[in-house]
């Protein structure tokens, strides 16, 4: 990885502890902007817990120290929704009452009305979804609804994107469709991203780190950034 | 296990049918009965009446034409409404603002007990509280009053009946609350929070837009149920409800206790009405939904993200339910030092003299009233977990998990039918047909009219973990122990012990709670201890008052109690269960 522009998302020293156990040594890496660094390793490593403190979104028990610089300016005494950061899970989360346009539309500020039906449309195309907005998101297939929810993250123009095993509800077949989706949009928006999964089919490139044994490890064929 | 599409649809009518029989047939029979009177047909009186009003809406004519009526009806729509608003409103402003802060888990932890406190112990409680004698003006009395004797303010019992508006709301808040957790629990809630902060909305914002819109098909029910319950409500009315006029579902069973039989007709004409008043406020509800989706359809996706100020409510939050669980607290406590009082003069903060003469006075008179509760409530509970566990098993067999959410939907109205319709709108029907079949009066009627009432409460507290449970369980045990019956005894039941022991307490404390249906059909020959609290609190003596309010409350404390020691001696050393 590069040195820092102002679109990347550096990460210095950061490390979780829980009543003073240490979940793993200090990390620090940077991202660049269209990037992405898949994060591996074995169940309770702290893949998710590493993604909520970045989100800001750590249980109270876990403490955090390190620095976090999105855009070089430091998210750490931001909020949530302050941080600009979008975030995908597992489920796709998408809300039930609104119907697919809702859904695409309760991501983009407020603002005109025919600009925002428009943005909605767009996104809908770039998914080869046109005309899915009025529908009932329960009537989506799972690779739709997969796409609809990055869809509706990607709409609130994050700065940093965070995927959390996104594709692991998928099949084979809608995985690998959902992937490259994913990856052309993160270098579509130009933004930085991390991916955490347990498949290495999800890297995109040879580069992928693993938080393994408390620490946080390159591996593949890339040059160590640490 | 999956079962084919025909006999799929075998079991659901099936299902239907037991419901019906078990929930809907007592109901209809009940409402049928009061139907018939209210228009003027009632077998065995009908000879002091003029035989040309059968059929007629005379008796109907007669309730509007009654100078109590209009008033009374006032009075109990103003106070339902305003109960039922109130509770939904603060139960859920409660969860917005303590959500996010320490307090949540003491929110969480604090609904069990203050649902545990019957209505009517806590209505006592709350008179004790809140009189001109009450505990609350003796605190300040008569340093800041300047007074020495009670002041002759209406405070309990007032003309607009603020005080039984004001003891629903804080019976009510508790029950919407642990639906509203419950509600949560059925989707990701933390995660939806997490995704709209990170589309950059406020904790507030999100949780009206994405929170509340998710919760509210769940709390749809219950609050039609206590809507449906404030509206009927007798034993919190004769304690804490005005007296002239009463309300009118007060007024209707003084109707159907008056000395002259002709009044039966304007008693089930009056239970009609207030049957069509339950129905007219559902589809009122409905309308208001339908308005209220269509007005805020473009607000929820207008992308607002205001960011708003949380500290003020979430400190007034923290103060409301402080204020709360300090009512509550102090009603219980206010019964206990009542109780064990032998001399408490106005103004002392505390009692002169204080005695066991009370309770050991009411020892004796209490043994009856006690032991029928006891077995009343021992035997309506276990028979209703035990329907409930069949009708769950059932349901988990046949995969209802996948069935349309319309016939969900409508398994769950039918459950929900006896606390819908009000009771005193179909007892007379019932207790009519009991005294025809010669069985008013019987422990064995009282036990099933009870069952009618609790069989909800226990299902619905069960339905959700027995429904989850993984069934996966249950077939590698029936392989390697080759039978279902033992595997499911064996396995499952113990596996669920914990819910189910917590299911037959609430039943318990339902049954111990029931006024009407064991007056009714009771017949005055089973005397159980609500029917005696609700006689003595209107009473002159606080101290017995006190005593037999505890009782209420003791005993559905007990197997509260029980309910979740038993449980963990059994599972001491099972961290998983």
């Amino acid at each position: 990885m590069k040195k820092n522009t102002d679109k990347s998302f550096r990460l210095d020293n950061l490390q979780l502890s829980v009543d003073g156990q240490t979940l793993f040594l200090p990390v620090s890496f940077q991202i660049l902007a269209g990037e992405l660094l898949v994060v591996m390793g074995p169940s309770g490593c702290g893949k998710s817990s590493l993604l909520s403190a970045i989100a800001g979104a750590l249980p109270s028990a876990i403490k955090m120290t390190g620095e976090l610089i999105l855009a070089n300016k430091s998210l750490n005494l931001l909020p949530i929704e302050r941080r600009g950061i979008g975030l995908q899970y597992q489920q796709d989360l998408l809300f039930p009452h609104l119907n697919v346009a809702g859904n695409l539309l309760f991501a983009l500020p407020r603002g005109d009305k025919g600009k925002r039906a428009t943005a909605v449309e767009a996104a809908l195309e770039s998914a080869n979804m046109q005309g899915f907005g009025e529908r009932d998101v329960a009537t989506l297939s799972g690779g739709q609804r997969a796409r609809i929810s990055l869809l509706r993250t990607l709409l609130a123009r994050p700065k940093l994107l965070l995927l959390d095993e996104p594709f692991s509800r998928l099949d084979d077949e809608l995985r690998q469709d959902f992937r490259l989706f994913v990856f052309a949009q993160i270098k579509r928006m130009k933004i930085p991203a991390i991916l955490v999964s347990h498949d290495r089919q999800d890297c995109p490139n040879k580069e992928y780190y693993a938080l393994s044994l408390g620490k946080m490890v390159a591996l593949g064929d890339n040059n160590n950034p640490f | 296990m999956t079962v084919s599409w025909s006999g799929s649809r075998l079991a659901k009518s099936l299902l239907i049918a037991l419901i019906c029989l078990v929930f809907i047939a007592p109901i209809l029979i009940g409402l049928i009965g009061t139907w018939l009177p209210a228009l003027g047909y009632l077998p065995g009186l009908n000879s002091n009446y003029d035989s040309s009003r059968y059929l007629s809406l005379d008796a109907m004519a007669q309730v509007f034409a009654h100078p109590s009526t209009v008033a009374s009806l006032k009075l109990s729509v103003g106070s339902a409404l305003s109960a039922t608003f109130i509770a939904f409103v603060l139960s859920q402003w409660l969860c917005l603002n303590l959500y996010r802060s320490a307090l949540w888990g003491v929110l969480k932890h604090s609904i069990a007990p203050l649902l545990a406190i019957p209505h009517l112990a806590f209505s006592v409680g709350l008179v004790f509280l809140i009189s001109p004698s009450g505990w609350l003006m003796r605190l300040v009395s008569p340093v800041l009053t300047g007074m020495s004797i009670p002041p002759d303010w209406l405070i309990v019992n007032d003309t607009y009946a603020a005080s039984l508006t004001l003891g629903l709301v804080l019976k009510e808040t508790p029950f919407f609350l642990l639906m509203s957790l419950s509600a949560l629990s059925r989707f990701e809630h933390q995660k939806t929070l997490q995704i709209a902060a990170s589309l950059g909305y406020s904790h507030p914002v999100a949780w009206q837009k994405l929170i509340f819109p998710q919760m509210y098909p769940q709390l749809r029910l219950p609050m039609l149920a206590v809507l449906s319950y404030s509206l009927s409500v007798i034993d919190i009315s004769l304690v804490l409800g005005p007296n002239a006029p009463a309300t009118f579902a007060v007024l209707v069973n003084q109707w159907f206790g008056h000395s002259d039989l002709n009044f039966r007709y304007l008693g089930a004409a009056g239970a009609s009405l207030l049957l069509l008043l339950v129905l007219m406020f559902i589809l009122l509800l409905y309308i208001i939904e339908v308005f209220l989706k269509k007005a805020t359809k473009s607000w929820l996706v207008a992308g607002a993200k205001d960011l708003a100020k949380e500290v003020v409510s979430q400190w007034m939050a923290k103060v409301t339910l402080f204020f709360m669980l300090l009512v509550s607290v102090g009603c219980m406590a206010g019964l206990l030092v009542w109780s064990f009082s032998q001399r408490w003069r106005f103004p002392d903060a505390l009692p002169e003299l204080y005695s066991l003469k009370y309770w050991q006075k009411s020892g004796l008179q209490l043994l009856e009233p006690l032991q029928n509760t006891a077995i009343i409530g021992i035997s309506s509970a276990l028979i209703a977990v035990l329907i409930c566990i069949a009708l769950l098993q059932w349901q988990s067999k046949v995969q209802l998990g996948s069935a349309k959410p319309g016939f969900k939907k409508s398994l769950l109205w039918l459950i929900y039918v006896p606390m819908l319709v009000p009771q005193v709108s179909f007892l007379f029907g019932v207790q009519v047909l009991m005294v025809r079949l010669n069985l008013d009066g019987q422990l064995l009627s009282v036990i099933w009219i009870h069952l009618l009432f609790v069989m909800p409460y226990a299902y619905l507290t069960l339905a959700q973990v027995y429904l989850r449970f993984d069934e996966r369980y249950l077939q590698q045990a029936s392989i390697l122990c080759q039978s279902k019956w033992r595997a499911f005894i064996y396995v499952k039941l113990p596996m669920l012990f914990k819910p189910i022991a917590f299911s037959f307490a609430v039943a318990f404390a339902v049954s111990v709670a029931q006024y009407l249906p064991t007056l009714y059909i009771g017949a005055g020959r089973v005397n159980t201890i609500t029917l005696e609290s609700v006689v003595l609190a209107g009473g002159s003596d606080a101290r017995v008052s006190a005593v037999f309010a505890l009782w209420q409350f003791i005993l559905p404390l007990i197997v509260y109690v029980a309910a979740l020691v038993i449980p963990q001696i059994c599972f001491r050393n099972r961290r998983e269960l």
